[in-house]
């Protein structure tokens, strides 16, 4: 009884000492309070960023609706809740830890060409307009 | 075809107002508006500072062909679709919101504006009239002005392929303000 106790404890000591080997070893622990330490939380960035959109978005939406619901790629809903929403909802809507504008488009050859690809920039700009034009009415349809 | 209620004809004179200092002719004034001939004239000349041009207005399909007309046509269809198959618009709104659109875009790249307000209602009159229509390009997705029953099948657009000097013609000159917004509020 005695004996397979002992044994026992030495198998947990050792996988234990194992463990912690490895622990330190890839040295999981130490980088990581660094990186707490100096991390950045984009909070106030990310807040000021979601107020400006909120804002402009709204701004957009009582000057000319459905010209913003196209530039903006919303639906009708969206742009109720948004043309509607007080400032003080505003401003806890974009207290939070997601930005609340997105990207639109992931479509690699928009992206070429947003970025200026082509002969020439004007043709490329044209280009690129006309095919996110098509697409964000695709969408809304 | 008169006016029987004045508020109604005050929105159909800022409707002239702006569609005039957009640069609109006199032919399409008299159709979009419930105006006389001779207050669309008293309109123009106050917006404009000058008598409308005279002659009729350009009638052709193939206009919208040509490399560079084609290209910004479809641009402005490409805007103008969006707010088509809104119930809240008329189709007069959707193509002024279209062409502001359009013209934006126009100015954000200092460019010429190829397609005038005039040019862009007949363009949307000839798409309703099945003279042309949008044809999906195979390369890029877009949606191009295309000649009514082309065949759609293996079309690609001339922005894909570019003819040799296209959009090398003309010198760029950068483009006198549009006075859109001189007679706006």
């Amino acid at each position: 009884m005695r004996v397979e106790l002992v044994a026992f404890l030495t198998l947990i000591c050792k996988q234990n000492l194992q463990f912690l080997r490895i622990y330190f070893k890839f040295g999981t622990v130490a980088p990581d309070i660094e990186r707490k330490m100096k991390r950045r939380d984009f909070q106030t960035e990310i807040k000021e960023l979601n107020l400006a959109f909120l804002m402009l978005a709204q701004q957009m939406l009582r000057d000319d609706r459905e010209t913003a619901m196209f530039r903006l790629g919303i639906s009708d809903d969206v742009a109720d809740l948004i043309e509607g929403l007080s400032s003080m909802r505003l401003v806890r809507m974009a207290t939070g830890q997601m930005l609340l504008p997105g990207f639109r488009f992931d479509d690699a050859m928009l992206a070429g060409l947003l970025a200026g690809e082509g002969r020439d920039p004007a043709s490329a700009s044209l280009h690129a307009a006309i095919i996110a034009a098509t697409k964000a009415s695709g969408e809304m349809a | 075809m008169r006016n029987k209620s004045v508020i109604e004809e005050a929105a159909d004179i800022r409707r002239a107002v702006e569609l005039v200092s957009l640069g609109a002719r006199m032919q399409m004034l008299e159709a979009v508006t419930r105006l006389s001939r001779e207050r669309l004239l008293k309109i123009y000349k106050e917006v404009r500072g000058m008598s409308p041009p005279k002659g009729m207005l350009p009638f052709s399909t193939d206009w919208f062909m040509a490399w560079q007309p084609n290209v910004h046509a479809s641009l402005f269809m490409a805007f103008h679709s969006h707010f088509r198959g809104r119930d809240s618009l008329s189709g007069l709104d959707a193509i002024v919101k279209a062409y502001h659109l359009y013209l934006d875009h126009i100015e954000a790249e200092r460019m010429e504006p190829v397609l005038s307000i005039t040019r862009a209602w007949t363009l949307v009159r000839f798409c309703d009239a099945d003279l042309l229509q949008s044809t999906t390009c195979t390369t890029c997705g877009g949606h191009f002005v295309a000649h009514a029953y082309d065949p759609t099948r293996d079309y690609v657009c001339g922005l894909c392929n570019m003819p040799s000097r296209a959009g090398k013609g003309k010198k760029k000159r950068v483009s006198a303000r549009s006075t859109r917004f001189a007679r706006m509020d």
